[in-house]
Formats: structure tokens, C-alpha cells, sequence
């Protein structure tokens, strides 16, 4: 379970996030959306220790990040937008390196498994260099679920996929939601969001603008007593607050 | 052709404007403002004191006496810049155009003769700078009024030669494209070269036999510098330069007259070299874009703090040793950092290479007997061993520092890792202080392994071995030393070690750079006091034992050893909380 308890990011006088409080409860999934600027990424960074939060707390499993950052660190995954690989590891090397980092036991088996998994068994011996960009999200996907996290936080991981590349991540993240993991995403995709999170929080200038289960949100901000799908809502409450 | 033209004056001077504003607008932070005041000071103490000491133009004067001889040399080694751009020109015609400047000039409605004037007219930004640049180099300055024909003369020469080189290449690449192979090339290259022998040969058949070194020596130059005023004065040479005299010659000129005479010619032969490549309709677009992305790729390759821009790797490298799931987390960097420096294969031939080195030494230490060429090559070796270790003082932990700074770069990856900040420090820098290690104890022992071949008496020999020994337990903690002292600093002031912004030109970059050098060695005074009071310290102590030298050294540089590794181990500890404590976010 992923606790968010008051997170707020201050760069001097600017609020980049301002006193954020949800939980993302095992097996669901939250969507994290907001126009540019809104706070989406400082708030995902946060969330995976990347960043310290200025205030608030933040407990993954009931290990609060700030307190016990590595029991915490041990249980989560972040998915940046770009894969970051090494240029001179290869795939199965990659997974190798990060199993040692995380003490993965059963690493040998678990690498099998998930190239296995993720089609990219014939790959497992070649270099990043040798790799598409759908293939190295691949990796990046690998070596984020080699050590069994129960929280996993994705920034942007569906732009520049093309549409295979699309459903595959798609299903993945849904059956890690199955398999019990908390997961927040953050994408501008919206109507692909619908498709797999349960929740969703709009962010906007760092606040948070709405926050509740989908249908919550549809019911909440219904229009003409018809529902309206996420992205109109999304527009109506972006375009409101502008109104403001 | 006005209007993409006016464009690109509106962009060369928007740029320029926006560039001088966002300088002055950042010497608000005190990181360039102080930046600022030592790089003007540097380049004041520099130019005007150092190059201004002697009131006289630095540049060959050996030639001076003989008349016309700077003249006839510079048109010399400008004949042979142009040669080189039809011996070495790029693989196919390119024009240096930057990654926007492509996006945005090549899908516009300019012809391509109009983009070649548009390349032309912006270098002349750079070439101008070059020409003041060189003449401020050179000293010239002093000269008043003259500095001007300088500047002028310069930027004759240098437009001559770009626009050369760049039609030089033009016109390879239409050779080319109407089936001129390369092998074809090269034959009329030698058979150019050929000409140029035969020319050469006439010539020497008018000279005189060529001057002893003895005769020289003893002339005190005056053989050489009367044999050079021949040759250049010999025909047909003074015929075969005169054209290229001719764009020289304005550089050359001490009064307004001689430059408003010489400058026309130069200017036509300029003029002409601007026809030559405008009315080159040659397809430079492909190779523009190619020489655009290595350009993007090199600056963002410094960005990051690298030398140079890492080659895509050909093929998997195999680990140095198998790396277990389990156990001591670092060890996965120092695994990683052996596979970076090429894996089991490149590190087993430098192994083998040391390994030869070390046999060879020891062979040549121990001959009775050394014949002159082995005793040169055991000279050679030595002192290079010796230099090797040096510079290695320095390179081991700034190559240490560069890694862990590009890890900086990653450091949204570095940070979800459940590793406290100390692992992740000692990770990052221990692969590059091992092998550095290594290599330094590699020279040192082929050092000591040559120190017979030298034929120095035992005693010193046995000092030299024990002092060799000593250092050989320091180094590692040193050159730990060596590389948290850049590191702190690009974690404790990002701002002020970003690379990609200290690397650029400018008086305000030179006089960061500066700064940095200046902390770097004072931290590192610092942190060698407390060793050297200790070392002391044991040394004395030892003696109120009455123990014996070998023993005072023993005990000092034991202590010294301990103080090192203990900083070295502070200092790593002290990493780890920066790490910790690194906001990603003020990057």
C-alpha cells in the first residue's frame, strides 16, 4: 500500500506540490493527471524517494521513506519515461546488476522467467545499442519487477510506444495490479487510463483538484446528467480552474 | 535570396544579443560573478602583463633577416593547408550547420546556393573572433595601429582557407558522384604529389649542397638561415608561392599604405573562392545532417562530463567474475565499472601487457651486463613508469570523480535503490580506484624492477624500494582522497560543477575553472596535513625508542597509511550522506 500523508514540494518560494494526501490501496491502480507543469513528475519522484518531499510523509508498505528509506526503497519501483540503460551491459546483465542491488535470491530463475515474459529471451545477450526503444521500455520493465516490488510508480510509460508496445504495457501494469501491487501512473493519455486505473487524481498547479475511484469522478462531475469520460472531465475542471 | 539572408542576420544578431544578455543576467549568481572577476584578472595578468613584459610580437623570428622569407614561409604553410584539404577532406561534402539550424533552414523555401551564403556570412562571427584572438595571442597589440592590419590579414587568410576547404570538398564530392573512386582520387593525388617532387628537385639542383650540423652550430644558425633565404628564393619557387603570397601579405603589412595596397589581390583571390563554392551546386545535405548529430553528440557528451563521445558498443562483454545475487551490494558497481572498462577480455591483455612489462624489467634489472640500445629501452621504460605514476595521482581520481558525476546524471535510477548513500558513493568510485590502482602498482614495480639497470648503488636502491613500498600502501587510500574531493564538490554545489555549463567558453568559465583547481588542491593540502602531523608524530615517537630508521619509516608511514585510510573512509562516509541528502530537484 502506497500512504501519502501532506506531500508537499517547495523550490523556494514555489510550490510544486501542495499537501497531497491519498492512498493506493494493493491491487489498485491511481492515475496521476494534470496539464503541463501541474507537478505530476516532482510528485512521482517523491513518492520513489528520488526527491525528499519538503513536507509530509510517505510509507510504502508501512515503511515511511524518510525514516526507513531503504526497507521502503526495497519494496518499490519507478518506470522514468525514457529507459536509462547501461551502454555496456546487456540485457540479461542489466537484470544480473539489479538483482545484486535489491538481493534478489532467486535472480537466475526470476531473469528467465520475465525475459520469458516479456519476449525477450533471443535478446538476453544483446546491448542496449542493439535494442528499439520498445525493447529497452522492456528491459526497464524487467529490471523493475526482478525484485517483486509492491508499489510501482510510472512516469509517462505509454509515450512513444507504438500501439503493440501500448497493449503490452497496458497488460502488464494490469496484472501487476492483480498480483496485489499498488501503482500509480502518470500519463497524458487519458482514455488509456480509464482503461486501467481504478483511481484518479488531477493535479493542477500542484493542488489537488479531484481524487476518487473513476466512477466516483464521473458521478461527481457528471454534466447534463449523462457521464462524461475522463478526458472531458479532465478539460472541464482544467478549463474551470483557469476560469477561476 | 534577401529575405532568408535578412533571416539569418536576424538570427546571427538575435543570438549574439540574447548570448552577451543571458552572460551579464547570470553574473547575478556569485558562482559566475566571482567566475567573472579571476577570468578578466587571469586574462589581464596574462595579455597585458606577462605577454606585455617584453613589448615584442611572439612568432618565428629565425626568418626575420632573410627578405621576404615570413612572407614566402607563411605562403608556405598555407599552400600546405590547402593541400590538406584535398589529401584528408571528410567522407562527403558537409557544411557545419547545427541540429536547429538544419531543422529549421532545410525544409524552408532557400535553395541550396542560398544556405551555402547563409553558412558563409555566420562564420564570419567566428572568424573574426579567431582573427582578434590570434592577434591578441601573437602580442600584437602592442603594435598600435598594426594590430588592425593583423586582424585584417587574418581574416583574410582564414576566410581563403574555409572557403577553400569547403570547395575543395564540394568538388571531391562531384568527382565522386560522377564515378570518381576513391582509388582514382588517390591516383591523381599522387600523381600531384609526383609534379610537386619534380618541382622540388628542380629546385634543389640550383641550391647549394645542404649545410652540416657542425657548420650550422657553429655559424650559430646563420648556414641555416642563409641556406632557407635560397631555397625560398630559388626558382621557380618564388613564381609557384606568388599567388599564395598574395592573401598573406596584408598580415604583413607595417603601415596603412602597404595594407591598402596589399589588400585588394588577397581580396580578389577571396572573392574568387566565393564564386567557387556558391556556384558548386554539390548535394551537402546528407553529410550536414550526419556532421550535425556527431556535433550534437560530442556537446552532449561533455555536457555529461566525458572526454569524448562513447562509441556504441560492438559486443557483449564478459564479466571479470560472475556476479552473485547476493552479498555486499558496491561489489555490483566495481562488476559493472570492469564490464565499462571492456570486461574479461581487455582487462586480461592489459593484464598480460603488465605482466610482459614486469618480466621485462625484471630481466633487464638483473642482466650483468646492459648493451646501450637495452639500457635506452630500460631508460625509456623507467622513466615512463615513473611519469605514468605522476600523472596517475591526478587522472585516477578525477576519472574516479568523472564516474561518480555522471552518475549524477542518472541519479532518478541511483536513488530508488535501497542502498544507503555510502554504498552507492563507495560503489561508484571503487571500480576506477582498483584498476588505477593496480596499474600504478604495475608501474611502480616496474620502477623498482629497473632500478639495478641504472647502476645505483644498493643503498640508495634500498631506500628507494621502502619509500616505493610505503607509497604502494598509500596509493589506494590516496587516490580514494583524490576522487571525494570532486565529488563533494559536485554534490554540495551542483550549480557550480554542472559540467555542461563549466566547459563552455568564456571569461567567466575560465575563471570557474580556475576556482575549482584552486578548492581542489587547497582541500587537498588540507586533508594531507593531518597525515603528514601524525606521520610526524610517529616518526618522533619511534625515535624516543631508539629504534632504527628503517623502523621510524615503518612506524610514520604505517600511522600516515592508517590517518589516510581513516579520511578515505570519512570522506566515503561523508559521500554517502551528500548522496542522501542530494535533491535532484535543484539540479
Amino acid at each position: 500500500m502506497i500512504a501519502v500523508e501532506g506531500l508537499t514540494k517547495l523550490y523556494g518560494d514555489f510550490t510544486a506540490v501542495c499537501d497531497l494526501t491519498f492512498t493506493v490501496e494493493p491491487g489498485k491502480v491511481m492515475g496521476l493527471v494534470g496539464p503541463n507543469g501541474a507537478g505530476k513528475t516532482t510528485a512521482l519522484r517523491c513518492l520513489a524517494g528520488i526527491i525528499p518531499a519538503t513536507h509530509g510523509s510517505i510509507a510504502i508498505e508501512g515503511h515511511d521513506l524518510r525514516e526507513d528509506p531503504i526497507a521502503a526503497k526495497k519494496l518499490l519501483s519507478f518506470f522514468p519515461d525514457e529507459p536509462r540503460l547501461f551502454d555496456y551491459l546487456t540485457v540479461r546483465q542489466h537484470l544480473e546488476f539489479t538483482a545484486r542491488l535489491y538481493q534478489v535470491r532467486d535472480a537466475a530463475e526470476r531473469s528467465t522467467m520475465l525475459l520469458d515474459a516479456l519476449e525477450m529471451t533471443d535478446k538476453a545477450n544483446a546491448l542496449p545499442t542493439e535494442l528499439s526503444r520498445g525493447m529497452k521500455q522492456k528491459v526497464a520493465l524487467a529490471c523493475g519487477f526482478i525484485h517483486q516490488p509492491r508499489a510501482m510508480f510510472f512516469d509517462e510509460p505509454l509515450t512513444g510506444l507504438d500501439p503493440l508496445a501500448i497493449r503490452r504495457t497496458k497488460d502488464l501494469i494490469v496484472q501487476k495490479a492483480r498480483e496485489g501491487v499498488a501503482i500509480i501512473i502518470s500519463s497524458h493519455l487519458l482514455h488509456l487510463l480509464e482503461e486501467v486505473c481504478s483511481h484518479v487524481l488531477i493535479l493542477k498547479r500542484g493542488k489537488k483538484i479531484a481524487h476518487g475511484t473513476l466512477d466516483d469522478i464521473r458521478t461527481e462531475f457528471r454534466e447534463g446528467g449523462k457521464d462524461s469520460t475522463l478526458e472531458e472531465i479532465f478539460i472541464r475542471l482544467v478549463n474551470d480552474d483557469a476560469g477561476k | 535570396m534577401t529575405a532568408p539572408v535578412t533571416a539569418l542576420g536576424y538570427l546571427v544578431t538575435r543570438t549574439f544579443v540574447n548570448g552577451v544578455l543571458f552572460r551579464l543576467r547570470r553574473l547575478r549568481q556569485p558562482k559566475y560573478l566571482f567566475g567573472a572577476i579571476l577570468g578578466l584578472a587571469y586574462f589581464y595578468i596574462y595579455f597585458g602583463k606577462i605577454l606585455g613584459a617584453s613589448r615584442e610580437p611572439i612568432g618565428p623570428k629565425f626568418l626575420s633577416n632573410v627578405a621576404l622569407g615570413p612572407e614566402l614561409a607563411a605562403a608556405l604553410l598555407f599552400i600546405a593547408t590547402l593541400v590538406m584539404s584535398w589529401i584528408l577532406p571528410a567522407s562527403r561534402a558537409a557544411i557545419a550547420f547545427t541540429e536547429a539550424e538544419i531543422a529549421f533552414l532545410f525544409p524552408a523555401p532557400i535553395r541550396r546556393r542560398t544556405l551555402v551564403i547563409m553558412r558563409l556570412l555566420k562564420s564570419q562571427i567566428s572568424l573574426l573572433t579567431f582573427s582578434i584572438f590570434v592577434t591578441l595571442v601573437s602580442g600584437r597589440f602592442h603594435l598600435g595601429p598594426e594590430a588592425w592590419f593583423r586582424i585584417g590579414g587574418w581574416w583574410v587568410i582564414l576566410n581563403t582557407l574555409n572557403m577553400h576547404r569547403i570547395g575543395a570538398s564540394f568538388a571531391l564530392q562531384r568527382l565522386r558522384e560522377r564515378g570518381m573512386a576513391e582509388g582514382k582520387r588517390r591516383i591523381a593525388i599522387v600523381l600531384a604529389l609526383i609534379g610537386l617532387a619534380v618541382v622540388v628537385e628542380s629546385a634543389r639542383r640550383h641550391l647549394p649542397p645542404v649545410p652540416g650540423l657542425t657548420e650550422t652550430v657553429a655559424g650559430g644558425g646563420d648556414f641555416l638561415q642563409k641556406y632557407i633565404a635560397q631555397i625560398l628564393h630559388s626558382n621557380p619557387l618564388p613564381y609557384v608561392l606568388a599567388p599564395f603570397r598574395v592573401v598573406v601579405l596584408p598580415n604583413f603589412a607595417h603601415d596603412s599604405a602597404a595594407f591598402l595596397r596589399a589588400l585588394p589581390p588577397a581580396l580578389g583571390i577571396m572573392a574568387l573562392h566565393f564564386l567557387w563554392v556558391v556556384r558548386a551546386d554539390v548535394s551537402f545535405e546528407d553529410a550536414s545532417i550526419e556532421a550535425a548529430k556527431k556535433r550534437s553528440a560530442f556537446l552532449a557528451a561533455r555536457g555529461r562530463g566525458e572526454l569524448r563521445v562513447q562509441k556504441a558498443t560492438a559486443r557483449a562483454r564478459e564479466p571479470f567474475f560472475r556476479l552473485r545475487p547476493t552479498g555486499f551490494a558496491p561489489l555490483a558497481f566495481i562488476w559493472k565499472s570492469l564490464l565499462k572498462v571492456g570486461g574479461r577480455r581487455i582487462i586480461s591483455r592489459w593484464a598480460f601487457f603488465f605482466a610482459v612489462l614486469l618480466a621485462g624489467a625484471w630481466r633487464l634489472g638483473n642482466a650483468p651486463h646492459l648493451s646501450l640500445p637495452l639500457a635506452t629501452t630500460a631508460a625509456i621504460i623507467g622513466v615512463g613508469s615513473y611519469l605514468a605514476l605522476l600523472l596517475s595521482f591526478i587522472l585516477i581520481g578525477q576519472h574516479a570523480a568523472q564516474q561518480l558525476r555522471q552518475g549524477i546524471g542518472a541519479m532518478d535510477l541511483l536513488k530508488t535503490y535501497p542502498l544507503p548513500g555510502w554504498q552507492l558513493a563507495l560503489g561508484e568510485l571503487a571500480g576506477p580506484v582498483i584498476l588505477g590502482t593496480l596499474m600504478q602498482w604495475c608501474s611502480l614495480g616496474t620502477g623498482l624492477l629497473l632500478l639495478h639497470a641504472t647502476g645505483i648503488s644498493s643503498q640508495i636502491a634500498t631506500v628507494i624500494f621502502y619509500a616505493a613500498g610505503g607509497l604502494a600502501l598509500l596509493l589506494p587510500a590516496f587516490n580514494f582522497g583524490m576522487s571525494i574531493l570532486p565529488c563533494a564538490g559536485a554534490l554540495l554545489f551542483p550549480g557550480w560543477f554542472r559540467p555542461q555549463e563549466n566547459t563552455g567558453p568564456g571569461i567567466e568559465n575560465t575563471g570557474v575553472r580556475l576556482m575549482l583547481g584552486f578548492t581542489q588542491l587547497l582541500a587537498l593540502a588540507a586533508a594531507l596535513v593531518p597525515v603528514a602531523f601524525f606521520g610526524a608524530l610517529a616518526w618522533f615517537a619511534a625515535g624516543k625508542f631508539m629504534l632504527s630508521l628503517e623502523w621510524r619509516a615503518l612506524a610514520a608511514g604505517g600511522v600516515a597509511s592508517i590517518i589516510l585510510a581513516m579520511e578515505a573512509a570519512l570522506g566515503i562516509a561523508w559521500l554517502g550522506s551528500l548522496y542522501d541528502k542530494f535533491d535532484v530537484s535543484s539540479e
